[in-house]
């Protein structure tokens, strides 16, 4: 099917738009939580020195900056792991199946 | 090539060095040789030379010899990308930097990682599937392909060469200690391996350099955490209190502040890491090495995982590392200073845990590092003047593919030799600010048009040129004007520009000066670039005709 056609179809397509609103709205969501979280540590870095270097437990000598350090590295970690399933066991199926149904895949 | 080994092998077995082990004699000078570093550094480079040899029999054409045919499966990716990411900058002066200046040093650690999400969600898939090559496809996608391409790649290029400066420099240097090597062979031999890889195996050669060296330094890594962790009986927080025991900084040692004192800094430091790491164009073309959007997400993900799992080891690394060695006499200089310098931390950590093998193996992974990291930045930059310079823009898509590949080896073959010229010109210098250089274009030029150009219809081919001007030329004029260059390099009193990273300055710019120029665009072209996002978002959204779209 020549190119055109398929971008016609898919631009027509309300549930090829709300197919893609949903990712939208997803990636926005993730997106957001990642610069919260990386926004968090920095500005925890420029603004609050006392309790970010305050030991945790106390009498130990780890630091909370450290564990938020940690704690960015693997939230990183686990919301890209996350999206990642959410993509593969959702969005990808769904996507094939409006396209079969817009006739731009096979049956 | 095996004259390249030849050279290397004479270049070597020459010098004493290969490190400082007492282990073997050298017959010719009766100076000790580390024999481990000797045979892990001619392993890596015969097999990465064998692998050069059997790529380049699988490099023919335009699309194999920039992203390998674009068949690399997710996991190879994935783990090219995190070696891409995992510089000598990480293995060497993130360790350094935690251990003289504490918790400071690992904001470079959640940047590095902490950016790779923001890359998954909202640049990965999209760049897979809107270009063919570099991401400066993407954003000359619906705009005039002329300019935005001239313009783009000059801020693709600036990137690449300070980075590739600041990599060689510091390779020099570190070669020139570990292995005894003049400084000019030092730069010289890692150009012309760098140039064999790249002219002759293309991409696929360059991604099996990167795997082969991401293993390496995973396994050196994880090795030094492991036996740090025995010496400490398993203790983490005895790790943490032998530091703050041992560091002159004491308590303050586990508390922010130790290195950038004042609240911009730090913010600019965060904005330079997040945009600029979404920048780097050696990065970013290796999203184009997979079959599709779903596997480029998957590598992304591999990446993400590799590169926080080795930062958290050099976290440990870093702060373990102060009462192993910071007053150890065996590792100072007459002068009380850390022997070798202030990035041989790690290499002085692994002798004292694993000795002199343990010593030859990590420099040997460290030499590793560099060679595969200047190799990506190399075939990134001949692509950007073979393809987006020469083929898109001078020849306007009329090139034949047999003469852009030969301007794309001319090209490596020029980046080989200006590199060596320049790392030979800057060998005397301190070649931070370069390094700032690289990663501030990159956040303040190279993605905020990148990503206004995915995500914004408005977006102009007028507000684009001088958005992306505007985020190169502040960058790079502001850390001139700043303290690393104003007050260290050229010796003023006071920097006119007060923080060492701009970009929470010139982003910003880039930003605006996109969107006003971009908004007061009211010609017809400008119309026609506004009509057809539509068209870019649905190519984006699902690769239908990925590769014609690429090729408009």
């Amino acid at each position: 099917m020549e190119l055109k056609e398929q971008l016609r179809r898919l631009s027509a397509s309300e549930k090829y738009r709300a197919h893609v609103d949903k990712r939208r709205r997803v990636t926005y969501l993730l997106t957001a939580i990642a610069v919260f979280q990386y926004s968090l540590y920095f500005f925890a870095v420029a603004w609050a020195t006392g309790p970010a270097g305050t030991a945790w437990p106390a009498g130990s000598a780890v630091s909370v900056i450290i564990w938020l350090t940690v704690l960015v590295i693997l939230l990183s970690i686990v919301i890209s792991a996350g999206y990642i399933w959410w993509a593969s066991r959702f969005h990808d199926p769904e996507r094939e199946a409006v396209m079969r149904e817009l006739g731009l895949r096979d049956e | 090539m095996s004259r390249v080994v030849t050279q290397l092998v004479v270049l070597v077995s020459m010098n004493p060095v290969f490190a400082r082990a007492d282990t073997l004699a050298d017959a010719g000078t009766g100076k000790p040789l580390n024999v481990t570093a000797i045979i892990t550094f001619f392993l890596f480079v015969f097999s990465t030379l064998l692998i050069t040899w059997w790529a380049a029999r699988h490099t023919r054409s335009r699309k194999e010899f920039y992203v390998a045919g674009g068949g690399i499966p997710a996991w190879q990716n994935g783990i090219a990308i995190s070696g891409d990411f995992m510089s000598a900058a990480t293995f060497l002066g993130l360790t350094s930097l935690v251990f003289f200046t504490g918790t400071d040093g690992l904001m470079l650690a959640v940047g590095a990682v902490a950016s790779w999400p923001v890359i998954l969600f909202l640049v990965a898939e999209r760049l897979r599937n809107l270009g063919r090559y570099t991401f400066i496809d993407v954003i000359a996608f619906r705009l005039d392909q002329g300019p935005i391409t001239r313009v783009a790649a000059l801020g693709s290029l600036a990137t690449v060469i300070f980075y590739l400066i600041s990599q060689l420099v510091g390779a020099g240097k570190l070669i020139q200690l570990l292995f005894g090597l003049d400084y000019i062979w030092a730069v010289s031999g890692i150009s012309i391996l760098m140039i064999a890889y790249v002219t002759f195996g293309g991409m696929l050669a360059t991604t099996w350099v990167q795997i082969i060296k991401a293993f390496l330094l995973i396994v050196g890594g994880t090795i030094i955490t492991l036996l740090m962790l025995q010496h400490y009986s398993y203790d983490l927080d005895a790790v943490f209190h032998s530091a703050v025991l041992t560091h002159p900084r004491g308590w303050d040692l586990v508390a922010p502040g130790g290195w950038l004192n004042d609240p911009v800094s730090v913010l600019s430091l965060g904005l330079t890491a997040l945009l600029g790491f979404i920048g780097l164009p050696h990065i970013l073309m290796r999203i184009f090495t997979v079959k599709d959007a779903k596997t480029a997400r998957k590598s992304a993900f591999y990446a993400i995982s590799i590169i926080g799992y080795f930062n958290l080891l050099m976290l440990v690394v870093g702060f373990g590392a102060v009462s192993l060695i910071m007053f150890n006499p065996d590792y100072q200089s007459a002068a009380g200073a850390l022997t070798g310098g202030r990035n041989m931390v790690v290499l002085h950590t692994a002798h004292f845990l694993g000795g002199d093998i343990l010593l030859g193996f990590v420099s040997a992974v460290a030499f590793a590092t560099i060679l595969a990291v200047v190799s990506g930045l190399t075939i990134s930059a001949a692509a950007t003047i073979a393809h987006d310079l020469y083929a898109k823009s001078i020849k306007q898509g009329t090139a034949s593919e047999k003469s852009e590949l030969l301007v794309s080896r001319c090209a490596v073959i020029g980046i080989g030799i200006l590199a060596v010229l320049f790392g030979l010109a800057f060998e005397h210098h301190n070649v931070i600010f370069i390094t700032n250089m690289a990663l501030a274009v990159a956040g303040s030029a190279n993605a905020p048009i990148l990503l206004l150009s995915m995500y914004w219809r408005g977006l102009t081919t007028r507000g684009a040129i001088y958005g992306c001007l505007a985020g190169l030329v502040s960058s790079v004029c502001l850390i001139i004007l700043g303290p690393q260059v104003w007050v260290d390099v050229i010796g003023m009193e006071k920097p006119v520009f007060p923080y060492a990273y701009p970009t929470i300055v010139s982003a910003p710019l880039a930003f605006v000066t996109a969107w006003m120029l971009s908004g007061a665009d009211k010609s017809a072209r400008a119309d026609r670039e506004r009509a057809a996002f539509d068209e870019q978002y649905i190519y984006s959204e699902t690769g239908i005709g990925a590769s014609e779209a690429a090729t408009h």
